[in-house]
């Protein structure tokens, strides 16, 4: 007994051992090979296989439903390269992709939230594949123009556009008939609806600040207002300048507007999912969201379909932005991982994805076109739909997410302050003060 | 007779496929969290061996310090209300009252539900707008105690501990009637001719009796509460700010939002020490090994 | 003072009377508020959103929309993710049950120098917060080359399922008399014997109660059915229910319908288990 207790101690212990050093074999890779080593088209004796890893599942998700049309039209026009789809909801998606790049078990192509938060480690680390090489100008003619360079981190490429999401402010048309509103254009206006609303006991704007990034894009679109778009693009790269006075002016204005009455009382504990339900079911005669709510929007089950109308954020009177600057823009795409083993086929699927996505979501509503849609039938889309490509046409530049630009942490520290300003837990000021010491972004901000 | 328990050759069969796997799968990543502990490491780059620099920052960070706080809160709600609760629900189930089965099975229900329809539910009896508990108390005319439970600070973290505090009483419940079930007949009547009280019988016979079951107990829900995670994942993820935060909920965020893998591991080094130290505690208590 | 010697035990009766009139009363009312959930979640799975997020929410719905279950009936895979999860956790359940009462029955009975050791060691397995161990522990399974198998999942619940297994039945069996099993040995019984036929039995509520605990932390497990398991062939209830929820938008009534489907069977698997509970003691298989 003891000699065999020995013995099976000493080979666990030397195992953990083994494991414990491969564990953290994750170091810088070599990049893989360039552009051209492989035999594009695939070896015609053997059939490749590839694996796609994404979020979008769940049934009222249009990209749930295109992606396995997609992936199966895929594998039946290519029987060499065969693609395995493993799809998985949001929340989990995030534990089990960054669980497998630790363990350098990556999938062959899978879907990134773009941006610094989630990509920037893996692109910095060389773990996914730069594709600057494989995007032909026949490829960059077919996407709509600047929407590449938005995409470059240090002026190289690493994924593909699918869609164009920004945000814009949602109005339910018969409530603010109701209070006798008119929908807001400038932030006085903002404030005057906000008030009529109130008076008429009607919610003027639902906010979902549970999940703290709902509330991060009403300072997000607030602050690019009052600084306007350049200001917003330099403070990024020089955090020192979120103190200026523009910045507090924003914070002050945002805390004002919550004085005023403007969100639900119950907004930190309402979820992003409650937030929907209360604005489809008329609880609130406003939502400043991206179009990727249209669909619930639209849905027969919504009590508000057809009553709601989408408009551009407020100007400022005092403020430095104009209507035609945009809070959004096309980051999330999918990435291919750099160890793959067949990188020339995996980038044929990408692009293949990339623009069925992009072009068929687009019909279905998913989000906008970043590929060109000439010659396309509109017809499907909705309203609301219709209104967001109307407005697309209007801008004049992008801001995407903030917390998709800053780095990880600073990403979390934003969204919690943004949370406390709303609480009154922070004067402008002190915010201003904090915002100053996150991070500077690396991305290639326009 | 000793020989019989005491041959190796039977003893190494009946451990030995335990402490096989026990070995490749639980006691592995403990200690390779211990290792990444010892590290600033982002889960992706190479990492850079920091020593208890993350500890340090741990007991010195006051998110951490609260979170920690909080677990230790819980561990006391669950051994002083939810405990005693179950122990007497199943004292009277166990004394072969009128419906006893049924109760029993009733009472567990709870438990056999994911966190995800607890979660739900309870959101529902919240919820600010049109939650049950605030319509309840406009109804019943007290309009001004209605308030956002799950919102505010004064709240939010009494309203997040309830909901699995209220889930496992029928856990522990099961645990104790067992228990109770294992004391034998013959000594409760022989006390009862005595002319010993129900109470009196309950005190100094049956729960003396069960204490190898309560100390059981006891462990579950201590281990319990310090790795609390899910419902209050769920319910408030750890807002709002930060007032519901515990250490599990913390090392989640930390490791899969910020991608601080070294800082989340000493997190998680952390819950199993506390898990264990107040497992020898409650050993001392109770004067066992184990 | 006759009278008051006669009517003292009259009084008391009746005393006792209203007494388990009132205990009777507050049970009930407990077991009401035990049992709502799972009405509740009935009424739930038969909404639609806007009934959902406002109104009557605990209530029953206005009109019952069937459509939901056969929405969430309509992925195809509902039945290949019910039978993987039927699989492992029935495998899981047999080997916890197994292994953990050889283990608990060597720890409490056998005589030799590791025993307490070995049970303290056990004990750290309940103590791992699970999000910390998932890297090492996907780095483990890959190097058994074990990823997106059922075994990716066995294999890691039944060793974080042993601990509490372990610790309830070395509580169990340190009840069980001595004399049996040495009165079973003296009559020549082997150790196999005397545990498989003798002990065992002994315990069967603390087996069915092991089993119930490992049922329900197998069945609703989410994170590790979704980080080590790829293939829809694989994956269990859990991680279909979850795709259920949209990435932006989501239908809640459907994933109430979703996650009535995979109550239901825990409801009747913990009904069977219950009746074997239910039987062990009745037959007052353990003595003190």
């Amino acid at each position: 007994m003891k000699a065999l207790f020995k013995k099976s101690m000493i080979a666990v212990l030397s195992f953990v051992l083994l494991i414990s050093l491969a564990a953290c074999g994750s170091g810088s890779k070599s990049k893989s090979n360039n552009a051209g080593d492989g035999t594009a088209g695939g070896n015609e004796t053997k059939t490749i296989e590839l694996t796609l890893w994404d979020q979008s599942v769940g049934n009222t998700d249009p990209s749930a439903k295109l992606i396995p049309e997609i992936v199966e039209t895929w594998n039946k026009e290519n029987p060499h390269i065969q693609v395995k789809r493993t799809g998985t909801s949001g929340e989990q998606y995030k534990t089990k992709i960054k669980t497998a790049i630790a363990a350098n078990e990556a999938p062959d192509i899978f879907y990134g939230m773009g941006g610094g938060s989630f990509m920037q480690p893996y692109i910095e680390n060389g773990d996914v594949l730069d594709i600057t090489d494989y995007v032909t100008e026949d490829v960059k003619a077919r996407i709509k123009p600047g929407v590449i360079e938005t995409l470059e981190h240090n002026g190289r490429l690493f994924t593909l556009p699918v869609y164009t999401h920004i945000a814009n402010l949602y109005i339910n048309t018969e409530l603010f008939e109701k209070a006798g509103a008119e929908i807001p254009t400038t932030y006085t206006e903002l404030l005057e609806a906000v008030a009529k609303l109130r008076a008429a006991g009607i919610t003027p704007a639902v906010l979902g600040e549970k999940d703290r990034w709902p509330g991060m894009y009403w300072y997000n679109i607030i602050a690019m207002r009052q600084a306007g778009h350049d200001a917003v693009v330099e403070a990024f790269h020089d955090p020192s300048k979120w103190n200026s006075p523009d910045f507090v002016e924003a914070a002050r204005k945002m805390q004002e507007l919550v004085k005023a009455g403007l969100f639900n009382d119950s907004m930190f504990s309402m979820s992003y999912d409650e937030m929907l339900g209360a604005f489809n079911a008329g609880n609130g005669a406003m939502m400043f969201q991206a179009n990727w709510v249209n669909a619930g929007i639209e849905d027969p089950s919504s009590a508000t379909k057809g009553k709601v109308v989408v408009v551009p954020f407020p100007v400022f009177e005092d403020g430095k932005g104009t209507v035609n600057e945009f809070f959004g823009g096309s980051s999330d795409g999918y990435y291919i991982s750099s160890s793959t083993k067949h990188p020339d086929e995996a980038y044929q699927f990408l692009l293949y994805l990339s623009e069925q996505l992009g072009t068929r979501g687009f019909l279905m509503g998913a989000g906008l076109p970043t590929w060109n849609t000439d010659g396309l039938d509109t017809s499907s889309l909705s309203h609301l739909d219709l209104t967001f490509a109307e407005l697309m046409d209007t801008a004049e530049s992008f801001i995407p997410w903030w917390d998709n630009i800053f780095p990880a942490t600073s990403a979390e520290t934003h969204k919690n302050l943004v949370a406390q300003l709303l609480a009154g837990d922070l004067t402008p000021e002190q915010f201003a003060e904090e915002m100053s010491k996150l991070e500077p972004t690396e991305l290639n901000l326009q | 007779m000793d020989k019989v328990f005491s041959n190796k050759r039977d003893i190494a069969i009946f451990v030995g496929p335990t402490l096989l796997l026990f070995f490749g799968i639980v006691l592995i990543p403990i200690f390779v969290s211990s290792y990444y502990s010892l590290l600033e490491w982002n889960g992706v780059t190479k990492p850079t061996f920091i020593g208890l620099d993350n500890y340090v920052e741990m007991f010195t960070d006051s998110r951490a310090l609260n979170s920690m706080k909080n677990s230790l809160l819980y561990a006391g709600a669950s051994v002083f209300i939810q405990l005693p609760i179950s122990l007497l629900l199943a004292l009277i189930l166990a004394s072969g009252i009128k419906g006893e089965g049924f109760y029993r099975t009733v009472y567990f229900i709870p438990v056999l539900l994911s966190t995800v329809v607890i979660a739900q539910l309870w959101s529902k009896i919240y919820n600010a707008d049109y939650g049950m508990l605030n319509t309840l108390l406009t109804n019943i005319g007290l309009p001004h105690l209605a308030q956002d439970w799950l919102g505010q600070r004064e709240t939010a973290l009494a309203a997040s501990f309830i909901p699995t505090l209220w889930q496992y009483v029928g856990y522990h419940m099961l645990l104790m009637y067992a228990g109770a079930k294992s004391v034998s007949p013959e000594l409760i009547e022989a006390a009862k001719i005595d002319g010993a009280s129900t109470i009196r019988t309950a005190f100094s016979i049956v729960i003396p009796l069960m204490k190898p079951i309560l100390k059981v107990s006891l462990v579950f829900s201590v281990i319990g509460a310090l790795k609390i995670f899910d419902l209050i994942y769920v319910l408030t993820g750890g807002g709002p700010f930060f007032t519901t935060e515990v250490p599990s909920t913390l090392m989640y965020t930390t490791i899969f939002d910020t991608y601080r893998y070294g800082y989340g591991s000493a997190l998680s080094v952390f819950i199993i020490l506390e898990c264990l130290l107040f497992t020898v505690i409650i050993n001392k208590f109770f004067k066992t090994d184990y | 003072m006759e009278a008051a010697i006669s009517g003292q035990p009259r009084k008391s009766k009746l005393f006792y009377r209203i007494g388990m009139i009132l205990l009777q009363a507050m049970l009930v009312l407990f077991a009401v508020v035990q049992i709502y959930p799972l009405i509740w979640l009935a009424f739930f799975s038969l909404k639609d959103n806007s009934e959902i997020f406002s109104g009557d929410v605990l209530g029953p719905p206005k009109q019952f929309l069937w459509s939901n279950y056969t929405k969430a009936l309509s992925d195809g895979n509902v039945l290949t993710y019910f039978i993987n999860s039927v699989w492992v956790t029935a495998v899981t359940i047999f080997l916890v049950l197994l292994l953990s009462s050889m283990s608990a029955y060597a720890i409490t009975r056998m005589k030799w120098r590791f025993s307490n050791a070995t049970m303290t060691l056990i004990l750290l397995g309940m103590m791992v917060p699970i999000h910390a161990a998932l890297l090492p522990l996907f780095m483990v399974l890959r190097n058994l080359k074990l990823l997106n198998t059922h075994w990716a999942l066995i294999i890691p619940y039944v060793a974080f399922g042993l601990p509490l297994a372990i610790f309830i039945l070395a509580s169990f069996f340190k009840g069980v008399p001595r004399e049996m099993e040495e009165s079973a040995v003296m009559d020549g019984c082997g150790i196999y014997r005397t545990f498989f036929f003798i002990v065992l039995p002994l315990v069967r509520p603390a087996l069915v109660t092991v089993a119930i605990f490992t049922f329900l932390s197998s069945w609703n497990e989410l994170m590790f059915a979704v980080t080590f398991i790829n293939d829809t062939i694989y994956q269990t209830l859990t991680v279909g229910i979850m795709s259920m929820v949209g990435t932006y938008i989501t239908q809640w009534g459907i994933i109430g319908a979703g996650l009535m489907i995979s109550t239901i069977p825990t409801i009747i698997i913990y009904l069977l288990l219950n009746k074997q509970v239910q039987e062990s003691m009745i037959a007052g298989a353990v003595k003190g």
